[in-house]
C-alpha cells in the first residue's frame, strides 16, 4: 500500500532507505523474495528486512550508486494475499541522486520533480498556482551563477512579458524559485534558464526556456492547523514507513547512528480547492513556519565527545512547500470507498532551513536542504487525517560530510483547532561571522559567511539588506546564498588582496518580519605582498607534494623513506594545495592523454588510456578534481601538473603569482628562478569506496600568504602556525649563534619563530577499541584518523653566527621544508580520544626536515632530510563559525641540531621546546568555502 | 370519551326499557335489583347460566386497524465511525437530529377468550394484524441538514437527507387482559383492557435515496415491547355478532434502529468520492395509539 520512493521519483538521495509496506503483516521468511535490480533488472546486492511492524519490508541505506535507475521487485510470496503486485518486473522504480560534478555542461534533469521533457505532458508534481518551482540539474551549480536574472534564472509572466518577483534559492543541484506572490492559475508563464548559470568548473547551461501554466487549485482557502502527533494523539497504530515516527535517523560513522525527534510542533496548512483537480486535493505550508527537533548531542562515531550541543534543532519551511493528497496508486480503480488497506497519498515537496538553538551548534548545523521529497500516506481515522511521509535527505555534518539521513514526519490535523504555532516576535541576532569582524586574512575567493540565531528573509536581503561593499563603501556585485541560519555573501568575482571590505546589514529581518537594527563590520583579505619564488605544491592527496624520484622526494636523500604507494578511495577526490595563489588561466584540465596543465589519467601498462572525465575546482591556492564516476578500484591513474622545463612562464605551464612556472622539485631549491622543472607526477591506483570521513586539514590562519618562505612586511605573524626554536649551544667553528628576534617574549628564552603553512587531508575512519596512542599511553575508544603524509612550509629565520670568532654572520635558512614521513609499517595516524570530555587528537610525526635554500659562507650544513620526531597533541574544537581546529602542539623538547662542515666542524644546538610547536589544523569553512 | 359516555347511556336505557335487545343481564347490576327479594343463591359456573352470556367463550372481532405512533425519539446517534467519514463527524448524538414513525391502516383482527371468572367479565384478548408498514421518517436536523456538511474545513457536498429514512414490516402482536364493565347481560359492554406487546420488525431497509445512493446498508430492528391499556366496547347486534370498538396505547415501546454499513457519497470531496460513515443507530419511542373498529362474533 506504500512505497518510498513512491514510482518514477527522481533525485532520491542515495542513503535513502526503501520501504515496501503492505496492509497485512508480510511472510517474514520470504523477505528475499522482495529485490532491489537495477534499470536493467539484474539485482543488486543488498538485504531486505521485515519491519519491527511486520508490515514492511526495508532495504535499511543500501549502498546504492548516485544517478541511477533502480527497481523493486516484490515476489508475491511476501504477501501472498497481496492483491496488486506485478506477476512481472518491478513494483516500483527510482532514480537516485546525483550531486557530485561533472565534467559535461550542466543541464535540468527534473523541474517539479519530471523529467522536463515529460514535464508538459505527464507531470510527476504539477503545478499550482502556489508552486514554488523547484529544478534539479545534472551537476551542482556555481551558486554565482544562479541570480533573478534572465541570463541566469527567470519566472517572466507570459501576459506581460515582465519577470515575476521571486525568490531564488540554489544549494548544489538544487534551485527553488519561490514567486513572492501566488502564481494565477491558467495563465502561462515562462522560465528562463540562461547560459549565465554554469557548474562548479565554468560549463555553461545551454539556454532553455519552459513554459508553465499553473493548475487553479485554490478556491476560498481552507486553513488546518497540522501538528506533529504525540503519543497520546488519536491516529492509526501501525506506521506505514516501518520507522520510528517523527524521528530524523542520521547515520554516519562521523557521529555514528543518532536520531532527532521531532518536538510537539505545529503548521498551518491551506487546502486547496478540493474539487479543482477531480480528487487530488492541492495544499500550501507557507514559508517562515517551523519544526522543532531534539537537539543532537554530538558524538564522534557516536562514543568520543566532540564538545559540540546543538540544542533544539529548528526546522524552518524555506520557501512555500506544495503538496497534494491523491488516491492511492495501488487502490484498485473502482475501490470506493478508500480504506486503511490503501490510504491516500501525501506528496509533499519542501525547503527548509535547518538550525541549532545553541550558538555553537548553530555554527556546525546551519544548512539550507532543498528538495526534500516527503512522500507518504495519509489515513483519517479517530477524527483526524493522520500524515505520515517518508523523507530523506543529505544532512550536512560538521561542514566536512554528508549524512544520509532518514526523517519519519507525521502529523495530524489538530482535532482542536488551535492554533498551536507560536509566534515570532524577535528580530534575527547576528552569532557569528566568517571571517570575524576586524580580522584580516580572508581568503580573496572564500564567501563570508553571516551565521544569525533564524533564518532571515532572503527577499528582503537581496533587495539590498545585506551588501558588500569595498573600502570607499562602493557596492562589489555579490550574491546571497542561504545556509539555513546563515547566509553566505559570495562575490561574484574574488576580493582583492590586501584590501578591506564591509558587510553592511541594512535590512535584515525573519520571515515573520521582525527587523534587526542595522549594522555593519569589516575585513580585510589576505595581504598578498609580491614575490619571486615560485609556487610549490604543500599537499596532493592521494600522493607527495613533491616530484619523486625513487620513491622519495627529487633532492632529497637517496637514503629518505619512499612513499608508499598511492591509492584513492573511489569516492574521493584529488586534492591539490599550493603555497601561493595559482594563476587562474594557466590552468588547464587535460581532456586527452598529454594535453593540459592539469592532468588526471587513466594509465594502463605504463601508457595513458585516457583523460579522466571529471571536473576541476579551481580556488585561490588549490585544486580539486572529481571524476565523473567514481575511480574504479585497482585501475592506475596518473595526476599530473606540468610545470616546465624553465623558471619562466610559458604556455601550458602553471604558473604562480610570482610569475615563475611553478616549481615541484622544492628540495632542490625555492628561490628566485627555481621556478620549472620536474613536472609533478603522482601514479595511483583506485580503491574500493572509504566509509571514512574525509576532510582536507589546512593550516590556518598562516603567515607566508604569498609562499615566499619569508615574512613579507605586509603578512601578519600568524601564532597559530609556527615552530619557535631556541638556540641552546653552540661547538666547533661556531663560536656563538643567536637569534636576533624573539618570537615569544612570555618565555626568558629567545626564539626564532618559523610561521608554517601546508595542508594535511585525512580520513576520520570507524570506532575503534583498545587504541595504543603515540604517546605511550592507550584508550579505550578512538577514532583513528589516517593523515596523508604532507608537506610543510616553514618562513626563514635569521640566526647570527659568529664563525671561529672571527666573524658574525646572519644567516637565513630561507624556506625550510619539513616532510612528513610515512612509518614503515603502513599510513599516518592519529587517534582522536576522549580527555576528560574534551575531544583530543595526538599524532607522532616523523618529519624530514630541509633548509636546503640556507647558505653558510664557505661551509655547508646538514639540514638535508634531517629526522625530526613529535609527539603533537591538541584539542579537537569548534570555531564560532562552526569549522574544526585541531590545535596540535608538541608534547615533549625536540633537539634540532645543525652541523657545518666548513674548515673544520661546528655545530648549533636548537631546540624545539615542549608546546613551542603550533600547528592549528582547520577544516575549511563550512558554508562560504571557495567554488 | 363523550361517544363512549353516550354508549354507556344507551345501555343504561336499553336494560330498562326490557327491549327486544338484551343489553344487559347483570344482576348484580346495582340498579336492576329488587331490594326486598333477598338475594338469589349462588349459580354453578355454567357458561349459560350467567343473564346475557351466551356461552361462547371464544370469540373474533376483525376490522382494520389505525395504528397512530405518538412517536418521538431520541437524537441519531452514530457509531464506530472511523476513516474519513470521522473526519466530518463523531461517534455520539448528532444534535437536534430525530425520527418519528408514520401512521398505517391495517386489517386486524382480535381473537379474545372470555375467562371464567369475575362473572365472565375477563378476557385475553390476543390482537393479530396484518404486517404493518412502518416508516422512518428523519427529523430536525437530521432532516435538514448535512449530517457531515464540512470534513476538514472542506464542504462535503454530502446533502441533507431530507423526511424518508426508511422502512421495515412489522408485527406488533399485543395480548391484553379485558375487563368488562357491565355485565354480560348487556349488549352493550364497554371495558378496560391492560396487556403487553412486542413491536417485531422485518424486512427493515433504508431508503434514503442518500443514504442508499452508494450501496444499500444493513439496517436492523431490535424487537420492541411495550405495554398496552386499552377501552372500548363490544356492541351485540345480533345473537353472537358484536360490532367492537377500541383504542389502544402502547406505551413504554421504544423501537431501537441500527443502520450500519452507511456509505455516501461525498461529491464536493471527490478525493474520497465515498466514504463509509459506520452505524447510525435510532431509537424512537413508537407508543403507538390503535385504534380498531370491527366486527365479530363469540363462539
Amino acid at each position: 500500500m506504500f512505497t518510498f520512493p513512491i514510482d518514477h521519483q527522481l533525485d532520491v538521495p542515495v542513503g535513502s532507505n526503501i520501504v515496501v509496506t503492505f496492509s497485512e503483516k508480510v511472510v517474514a521468511s520470504a523477505a528475499s523474495s522482495v529485490k532491489l535490480v537495477g534499470a536493467d533488472g539484474t539485482p543488486f546486492d543488498a538485504t531486505a528486512t521485515v519491519t519491527d511492524e511486520g508490515t514492511g519490508v526495508i532495504f535499511s541505506g543500501p549502498a546504492l550508486a548516485p544517478g541511477t535507475t533502480y527497481g523493486v521487485v516484490v515476489g508475491s510470496a511476501i504477501d501472498p494475499s497481496a492483491k496488486n503486485l506485478p506477476t512481472s518486473g518491478p513494483l516500483f522504480s527510482f532514480t537516485t541522486r546525483s550531486a557530485t560534478p561533472k565534467s559535461a555542461a550542466p543541464s535540468l534533469i527534473a523541474i517539479q520533480g519530471t523529467d522536463p521533457a515529460l514535464f508538459a505532458t505527464a507531470p510527476h508534481r504539477p503545478l499550482f498556482e502556489t508552486s514554488t518551482i523547484r529544478l534539479v540539474f545534472s551537476e551542482p551549480i556555481d551558486p554565482r551563477s544562479v541570480v533573478d536574472d534572465p541570463a541566469s534564472i527567470q519566472l517572466v509572466d507570459g501576459a506581460t512579458n515582465m519577470p515575476v518577483p521571486a525568490v531564488v534559492v540554489a544549494n548544489g543541484i538544487h534551485v527553488s524559485i519561490d514567486p513572492v506572490d501566488d502564481l494565477a492559475a491558467g495563465q502561462t508563464y515562462t522560465l528562463k534558464l540562461g547560459n549565465r548559470i554554469r557548474d562548479l568548473d565554468g560549463h555553461t547551461f545551454i539556454p532553455a526556456q519552459i513554459p508553465l501554466t499553473p493548475l487553479a487549485t485554490r478556491g476560498t482557502v481552507i486553513k488546518q492547523i497540522l501538528r506533529t502527533r504525540g503519543a497520546t494523539d488519536p491516529g492509526p497504530k501501525q506506521t506505514r514507513s516501518g520507522a520510528a515516527r517523527n524521528t530524523i535517523a542520521i547515520d554516519k560513522p562521523l557521529i555514528g547512528k543518532t536520531t532527532s525527534n521531532l518536538n510537539n510542533s505545529a503548521l498551518h496548512a491551506e487546502l486547496g480547492n478540493p474539487k479543482a483537480l477531480d480528487g487530488p486535493i492541492a495544499f500550501t505550508i507557507r514559508k517562515g513556519q517551523r519544526l522543532t527537533a531534539s537537539g543532537l548531542d554530538v558524538k564522534l562515531d557516536g562514543a568520543i565527545p566532540s564538545g559540540l550541543a546543538t540544542g533544539d534543532i529548528q526546522i524552518e519551511i524555506l520557501t512555500d512547500a506544495d503538496g497534494r493528497l491523491y488516491r492511492n496508486p495501488y487502490q484498485a480503480a473502482g475501490q470506493r470507498p478508500e480504506n486503511q488497506n490503501a490510504p491516500v497519498y501525501v506528496d509533499l515537496v519542501l525547503d527548509v532551513a535547518v538550525y541549532a538553538t545553541d550558538p555553537g551548534g548553530n555554527a556546525v548545523l546551519a544548512q539550507t536542504i532543498l528538495g526534500i521529497q516527503a512522500t507518504g500516506t495519509a489515513v483519517a481515522t479517530d477524527g483526524v487525517l493522520a500524515i505520515e511521509t517518508v523523507a530523506a535527505m543529505d544532512f550536512g555534518l560538521l561542514g566536512i560530510a554528508t549524512a544520509p539521513s532518514n526523517f519519519v514526519m507525521e502529523l495530524i490535523t489538530d482535532p482542536a483547532g488551535v492554533p498551536a504555532v507560536d509566534s515570532d516576535t524577535a528580530a534575527p541576532t547576528m552569532l557569528a561571522s566568517y571571517p570575524e569582524a576586524e580580522t584580516d586574512g580572508q581568503p580573496v575567493g572564500a564567501g563570508i559567511e553571516v551565521i544569525f540565531d533564524e533564518p532571515i528573509d532572503l527577499a528582503r536581503a537581496n533587495a539590498g539588506g545585506v551588501r558588500l561593499t569595498d573600502a570607499s563603501n562602493g557596492d562589489v556585485a555579490a550574491v546571497i546564498e542561504s545556509h539555513g541560519a546563515a547566509i553566505v555573501v559570495r562575490p561574484l568575482a574574488p576580493l582583492k588582496y590586501s584590501s578591506r571590505y564591509h558587510i553592511v546589514l541594512a535590512d535584515v529581518a525573519d520571515q515573520s518580519g521582525n527587523a534587526a537594527v542595522g549594522t555593519t563590520f569589516a575585513f580585510s583579505t589576505e595581504a598578498l605582498q609580491n614575490t619571486n619564488i615560485p609556487i610549490t605544491v604543500s599537499s596532493v592527496y592521494p600522493g607527495a607534494a613533491c616530484t619523486l624520484t625513487g620513491g622519495h622526494c627529487t633532492g632529497g636523500k637517496s637514503s629518505d623513506d619512499s612513499y608508499h604507494p598511492f591509492t584513492l578511495p573511489a569516492n574521493e577526490p584529488i586534492e591539490v594545495g599550493f603555497t601561493q595563489p595559482l594563476v587562474a588561466n594557466t590552468i588547464a584540465l587535460g581532456t586527452a592523454c598529454g594535453k593540459g596543465t592539469v592532468r588526471v589519467e587513466e594509465f594502463a601498462g605504463g601508457t595513458c588510456k585516457a583523460a579522466v572525465p571529471g571536473t576541476l575546482i579551481r580556488r585561490d591556492r588549490s585544486l580539486q578534481f572529481v571524476p565523473d564516476v567514481p575511480w574504479t578500484p585497482g585501475t592506475t591513474y596518473r595526476l599530473s601538473l606540468i610545470s616546465g622545463n624553465n623558471s619562466g612562464c610559458d604556455a601550458n605551464e602553471i604558473c604562480g603569482i610570482s610569475g615563475d612556472a611553478a616549481s615541484f622539485d622544492p628540495l632542490n631549491g625555492m628561490t628566485n628562478g627555481d621556478g620549472g622543472g620536474n613536472n609533478l607526477s603522482i601514479d595511483f591506483a583506485g580503491a574500493p569506496a572509504s566509509t571514512s570521513t574525509f576532510m582536507v586539514a589546512e593550516t590556518t590562519p598562516f603567515t607566508d600568504i604569498n609562499g615566499s618562505g619569508t615574512v613579507d612586511g605586509a603578512e601578519a605573524l600568524r601564532d597559530e602556525n609556527r615552530a619557535a626554536l631556541r638556540i641552546t649551544d653552540h661547538s666547533g667553528i661556531v663560536t656563538n649563534a643567536q637569534f636576533n628576534s624573539d618570537c615569544d617574549p612570555s618565555t626568558p628564552e629567545h626564539e626564532a619563530c618559523m610561521y608554517l603553512q601546508g595542508g594535511m587531508p585525512v580520513e576520520m575512519g570507524e570506532l575503534s577499541t583498545s587504541c595504543p596512542l603515540p604517546d605511550g599511553s592507550s584508550a579505550a575508544s578512538c577514532i583513528p584518523v589516517k593523515i596523508s603524509a604532507q608537506t610543510m612550509y616553514a618562513t626563514s629565520i635569521t640566526m647570527a653566527a659568529t664563525i671561529a670568532g672571527i666573524a658574525t654572520i646572519n644567516t637565513d635558512t630561507k624556506t625550510s621544508v619539513m616532510r612528513v614521513r610515512e612509518p614503515a609499517g603502513g599510513p599516518l595516524m592519529g587517534y582522536i580520544v576522549d580527555r576528560n570530555g574534551t575531544p583530543t587528537m595526538i599524532t607522532a610525526l616523523e618529519l624530514y626536515m630541509d633548509a636546503h635554500d640556507m647558505s653558510l659562507p664557505l661551509s655547508s650544513h646538514d639540514l638535508h632530510s634531517k629526522p625530526m620526531s613529535l609527539i603533537l597533541v591538541g584539542p579537537v574544537t569548534f570555531l564560532a563559525d562552526g569549522r574544526i581546529a585541531i590545535a596540535l602542539t608538541n608534547t615533549a623538547d625536540v633537539e634540532i641540531d645543525v652541523n657545518i662542515s666548513s674548515i673544520t666542524a661546528g655545530q648549533v644546538k636548537m631546540l624545539l621546546a615542549k608546546d613551542q610547536m603550533k600547528l592549528q589544523l582547520l577544516s575549511r569553512p563550512i558554508r562560504g568555502v571557495e567554488r | 370519551m363523550k361517544a363512549l359516555i353516550a354508549l354507556l347511556l344507551l345501555g343504561r336505557v336499553a336494560y330498562a326499557d326490557g327491549g327486544e335487545i338484551d343489553l344487559s343481564d347483570d344482576t348484580t347490576d346495582p340498579g336492576a335489583a329488587k331490594k326486598d327479594e333477598p338475594a338469589p343463591p349462588p349459580r354453578p359456573a355454567k357458561d349459560k347460566g350467567r343473564p346475557g352470556f351466551s356461552g361462547h367463550r371464544f370469540y373474533f372481532r376483525a376490522g382494520v386497524a389505525q395504528v397512530i405512533p405518538l412517536s418521538s425519539s431520541r437524537e441519531l446517534e452514530l457509531a464506530d465511525v472511523d476513516g474519513a467519514a470521522s473526519l466530518a463527524v463523531k461517534n455520539g448524538p448528532i444534535a437536534g437530529s430525530g425520527a418519528d414513525i408514520a401512521s398505517a391502516t391495517i386489517p386486524a383482527v382480535i381473537i379474545g377468550y372470555t375467562l371464567p371468572v369475575l362473572h365472565d367479565r375477563l378476557s385475553i384478548e390476543a390482537i393479530l394484524g396484518t404486517p404493518l408498514n412502518v416508516k422512518f421518517h428523519a427529523t430536525g436536523t437530521l432532516a435538514n441538514e448535512s449530517i457531515a456538511p464540512m470534513a476538514l474545513g472542506i464542504p462535503t457536498g454530502v446533502p441533507a437527507l431530507g423526511p424518508e429514512l426508511g422502512e421495515a414490516k412489522a408485527i406488533p402482536p399485543v395480548v391484553t387482559l379485558v375487563y368488562k364493565l357491565l355485565g354480560t347481560e348487556h349488549a352493550f359492554q364497554p371495558f378496560l383492557g391492560l396487556g403487553a406487546s412486542v413491536l417485531f420488525q422485518y424486512g427493515a431497509k433504508v431508503t434514503n435515496p442518500t443514504l442508499i445512493e452508494v450501496s444499500q446498508p444493513t439496517m436492523s430492528i431490535a424487537p420492541a415491547p411495550g405495554f398496552v391499556v386499552q377501552g372500548g366496547f363490544d356492541l351485540r347486534v345480533h345473537k353472537g355478532w358484536h360490532l367492537r370498538g377500541d383504542v389502544k396505547y402502547i406505551a413504554g415501546m421504544l423501537a431501537r434502529a441500527r443502520v450500519e454499513h452507511i456509505q455516501v457519497k461525498t461529491p464536493s470531496l471527490p478525493l474520497f468520492d465515498t466514504v463509509e460513515v459506520g452505524t447510525a443507530k435510532m431509537s424512537v419511542w413508537v407508543n403507538p395509539l390503535i385504534a380498531q373498529l370491527g366486527l365479530g362474533y363469540d363462539f
